[in-house]
């Protein structure tokens, strides 16, 4: 029982962090594009590599970056910067300097990650990781758990989309390309903020 | 800058994997035998190119006389923008497949060895002081490519071109942050003098 309530109180903060709900608003109109069968396969897929990648951080992600030598400072400035190109390409569709045609299939960027394995999920992971007194099987429940709640609300998305109707996924992606540089941004100052520490 | 960060920046903007497509159509008209020869030796050009700019840009950027703050900074961006291009990759081929058996260009130069990863060298010959280390990493790094296509080149027909896509663009992204990491060496060096 005391296992059970820890492996929750640390799926809990995951969750939260990956905001599967306000990630359905923003993957509504990004895959607007495909017929309702191939969106709920491209969701899997993602939702299955941002798992991945996730394990992967768990199993070796302090070391690694230790071996490249990469600050946690780099790592939140790295996930701010490519999330505002893609925004930036969401707000002005042409004008982008690195053209994200919607028209593509997305595959691993901008959905896996850092959409859905953002810095902050993949910086809480590690700092997990480094916590000696956590076994590796209770954190590895608590990932799994967090990511099998939000996967459930990601693939719920196409319906969504059929709620919402063509004009209100349009309404929606304006809205949502805002909302997608404000977050670039605070990544962005995040990673600023700890690199002035 | 490690060695191994080194490496696996040279190794990720070599990219000997990602051509494969391109090559197997410029080798088509060759035999089996003389298509790994060809592979072998224009990879070889392309080392030898990489080297001489190694020792070329020590002297270009150190008589340059830019600080080493400068360097970082302006290195970090000529990384992050090839970092990006693989990360968001745009369709372009601008490479005609050259009539008969192909010679340096296009494949050991630019395909290779092309302008993205010349600067690079330059940016990291100098930088870094030990200038063996810069040395190794090309070398280490030119071994995993060939290596890499050499094993690759059996399998070509049957390489997923979607999994080899998505791959470059996690190497992309791990690219982008060394570019990153790169500039904000150069901007604490600007900002606190902090010592290399």
């Amino acid at each position: 029982m005391e296992t059970v309530s820890l492996i929750l109180s640390l799926a809990l903060p995951l969750f939260v962090i990956l905001d599967s709900f306000g990630l359905v608003g923003i993957l509504a109109p990004m895959i607007k594009h495909f017929d309702h069968k191939k969106q709920t396969q491209i969701l899997r897929r993602e939702t299955f590599f941002a798992l991945i990648i996730m394990l992967f951080f768990f199993a070796c992600g302090s070391v690694f970056l230790n071996a490249l030598g990469v600050s946690q400072a780099t790592i939140q400035l790295t996930g701010g910067i490519i999330f505002l190109f893609f925004a930036l390409g969401l707000l002005f569709p042409t004008d982008s300097p690195i053209s994200t045609s919607s028209s593509q299939e997305p595959f691993l960027v901008p959905i896996a990650t850092p959409l859905i394995a953002g810095p902050s999920c993949l910086a809480t992971i590690v700092l997990y990781s480094h916590n000696t007194k956590l076994p590796a099987y209770v954190i590895l429940s608590a990932i799994f758990t967090a990511w099998l709640a939000s996967a459930i609300i990601l693939i719920l998305t196409p319906k969504l989309s059929k709620i919402l109707g063509e004009t209100g996924i349009k309404v929606l992606e304006q809205i949502m390309g805002l909302v997608c540089l404000m977050i670039a941004v605070e990544m962005v100052l995040n990673g600023i903020e700890s690199f002035t520490q | 800058m490690s060695l191994f960060s080194m490496t696996l920046t040279f190794f990720l903007i070599l990219d000997s994997v990602g051509h494969i497509a391109d090559f197997n159509d410029f080798l088509q008209n060759v035999s089996k035998r003389r298509q790994r020869f060809i592979l072998f030796r224009e990879m070889a050009f392309a080392l030898g190119l990489l080297v001489l700019f190694h020792y070329f840009g020590v002297y270009l950027i150190n008589g340059l006389q830019v600080s080493p703050g400068t360097i970082r900074i302006s290195g970090g961006l000529v990384l992050f923008l090839i970092a990006i291009k693989m990360v968001f990759p745009t369709e372009t081929r601008p490479y005609k497949t050259p009539v008969g058996e192909p010679f340096i260009v296009p494949m050991a130069i630019p395909m290779i060895a092309g302008p993205s990863i010349l600067a690079v060298v330059m940016f990291y010959a100098s930088t870094e002081t030990r200038s063996y280390e810069v040395l190794s990493a090309i070398l280490l790094a030119w071994l995993a490519s060939v290596s890499l296509l050499w094993v690759c080149w059996e399998f070509r027909h049957k390489i997923n071109l979607k999994v080899l896509s998505a791959l470059e663009r996690l190497m992309g992204l791990l690219l982008t942050m060394l570019a990153v990491e790169m500039f904000l060496k150069g901007l604490r060096i600007f900002l606190w003098k902090q010592s290399l």
